[in-house]
């Protein structure tokens, strides 16, 4: 990214903190709930949410200050997912620093989530943002919710019940579901929405699906890289036996001997996954070229999310909201950090 | 339905085998969408075309409500036809760009908030002096700030300008303040009326 790309998203994250602090400001009990609630908002992300949906509200002619409400409504609802996610998935480690139920336990980790999605709806609730635009911005949450929710369920299911006659197909809709929907089409959704040129709605959905699938493939690469990503526990995906596109694609080529150490692998309990299998399992991937697999497999997606974005601002008058929509995308499928 | 665009920017030169690849993962990327957007509508909604009347009076309403609110948000310079802003002297945190945002002061409970305000002798030479208030700061729910502990350093500046003046705004902020994020007007009055919003970020 540009460096004016940049400060732009951190312009846009700075406004949504301040309008996310707003809203969970204050209340009792501190100590038990609204601390809890207040210490994930505060930790700074990459903004990439309500990056996508200011700059698309900005693109088709709505201002950062109409949007404003539903960014922070988006990163709020993103961030009680992230409280409930990390308890879910043993989380150690959230954006640097021991995750919130590590901190506290997670009764009250959990109780904080809840809370903080319930308080995710308030700058919607506010008098500045107009009661027309709430209700189509909470239908478009609520969807986000049914999706992620959705898509959480497919992963945790598939790895209660050990499964792993996965496909390609199954990897997609599952991060389709539970990435793509929140952390991109919402975002481009709702932004459009509330601007009165609208992109053409098709290309806009496909954008966000395919530059999310791109993102999230991307991401679990990095997971692997050595020393993982800034602010998470390195190859927390392969402790956890998260269904990635690379341990898909390993499942689907492996040798039968080394195929059933990895479905035994797969079978115990986390605690049980040493490090020495978890070395083993990334050189099996390795070897199998399951990283150069999802590698390519994310560059066909991140061409065609490309074309796509071209498509579906065809008719959206340039102006640099639209270029910094275009760089932004370009950094999310094409990450290395 | 397919995720693939319109042929026409495809890479010709690409291999068999590269363009194989490309093919089978657009295809299985396209199941993965119909099935994440089974039982989506897929178009966006804008309004107002499908508003009940009750909405559309609203709707007239909340646009009225913007267009005004549009007015208040606009900088000082702006509003008494003092054009572009001039970079400030080296070391100085000048006004920020006139893009409709408010002049933002970040501050902490029990600390002094301090804040700039420039002004640019652009335009028609007004005569008399520019004397500053602050208004009340109010949070989005909860008990306001009192605005009148405010005190503006030089307290009045003479016009008509030479060059570009600047007003200090310092902001005594009560330790028993709530953190959050309270909005206020700056409101100019004497040689001419004008009104700079300001946002305090209290931590």
């Amino acid at each position: 990214m540009t460096a004016g790309t940049i400060e732009t998203l951190e312009h846009y994250a700075e406004l949504t903190r301040a309008a996310m602090a707003e809203a969970i400001a204050g209340g009792e009990p501190a100590d038990y709930l609204y601390d809890l609630v207040r210490d994930y908002a505060a930790r700074k992300g990459k903004g990439l949410r309500p990056g996508l949906l200011l700059a698309a509200a900005d693109a088709c002619g709505a201002s950062t200050r109409t949007a404003l409400p539903a960014a922070a409504a988006l990163e709020l609802l993103h961030t009680a997912f992230l409280i409930h996610d990390d308890v879910e998935d043993h989380s150690r480690l959230r954006r640097g620093r021991p995750t919130l139920h590590e901190l506290h336990g997670a009764a009250l980790a959990i109780n904080a989530g809840d809370a903080l999605a319930n308080l995710a709806v308030r700058p919607l609730t506010s008098s500045a943002f107009p009661r027309y635009r709430s209700r189509e911005v909470l239908a478009e949450l609520r969807t986000a919710i049914r999706q992620t929710t959705e898509g959480q369920a497919l992963e945790l299911g598939w790895r209660r019940h050990a499964v792993v006659d996965l496909t390609p197909l199954d990897y997609l809709e599952l991060v389709g579901r539970k990435t793509c929907w929140y952390t991109t089409m919402a975002p481009l959704r709702i932004g459009a929405q509330l601007g009165r040129w609208q992109p053409e709605p098709a290309a806009l959905d496909r954008l966000g699906f395919l530059a999310g699938c791109a993102f999230q493939i991307r991401d679990d690469l990095l997971d692997l890289a050595p020393g993982g990503q800034a602010g998470k526990a390195p190859r927390s995906d392969v402790v956890e036996g998260k269904r990635t596109l690379m341990l898909i694609h390993l499942l689907g080529v492996a040798a039968p001997e080394d195929r059933a150490w990895l479905v035994a692998y797969l079978g115990r309990a986390e605690d049980e996954r040493s490090p020495a299998d978890q070395d083993r399992l990334l050189t099996l991937m390795i070897d199998a070229g399951s990283l150069a697999y999802a590698e390519r497999f994310a560059a066909v997606l991140a061409t065609t999310a490309q074309q796509s974005l071209a498509t579906a601002f065809g008719a959206v008058p340039p102006s640099p909201a639209v270029d910094f929509l275009r760089e932004l995308i370009d950094y999310l499928v094409s990450r290395t950090d | 339905m397919t995720v693939r665009e319109p042929p026409g920017s495809g890479d010709v030169t690409a291999s068999v085998d590269d363009t194989a690849f490309a093919d089978e993962a657009l295809r299985v990327a396209g199941l993965a969408y119909d099935r994440v957007m089974a039982g989506v509508d897929p178009r966006l909604d804008t309004m107002p075309p499908e508003l009940k009347p009750a909405d559309a009076v609203r709707w007239i309403g909340d646009r009225v409500t913007e267009l005004v609110a549009g007015f208040a948000e606009l900088p000082l310079d702006r509003l008494v036809d003092l054009g572009a802003p001039t970079p400030p002297p080296a070391g100085v945190v000048g006004t920020p760009e006139p893009r409709g945002e408010p002049l933002t002061m970040n501050t902490a409970r029990g600390r002094l908030g301090e804040v700039r305000i420039w002004i640019h002798p652009v335009g028609e030479p007004l005569t008399g002096t520019l004397r500053f208030r602050l208004t009340d700061l109010q949070p989005g729910t909860g008990g306001a700030l009192p605005g009148g502990t405010a005190v503006f350093a030089p307290a009045e500046i003479g016009l008509p300008l030479a060059a570009a003046a600047s007003v200090l705004l310092r902001y005594p902020v009560p330790v028993g303040a709530v953190p959050g994020r309270y909005h206020g007007l700056v409101l100019a009055g004497g040689a001419t009326d004008a009104v700079v919003p300001i946002t305090a970020v209290i931590t």
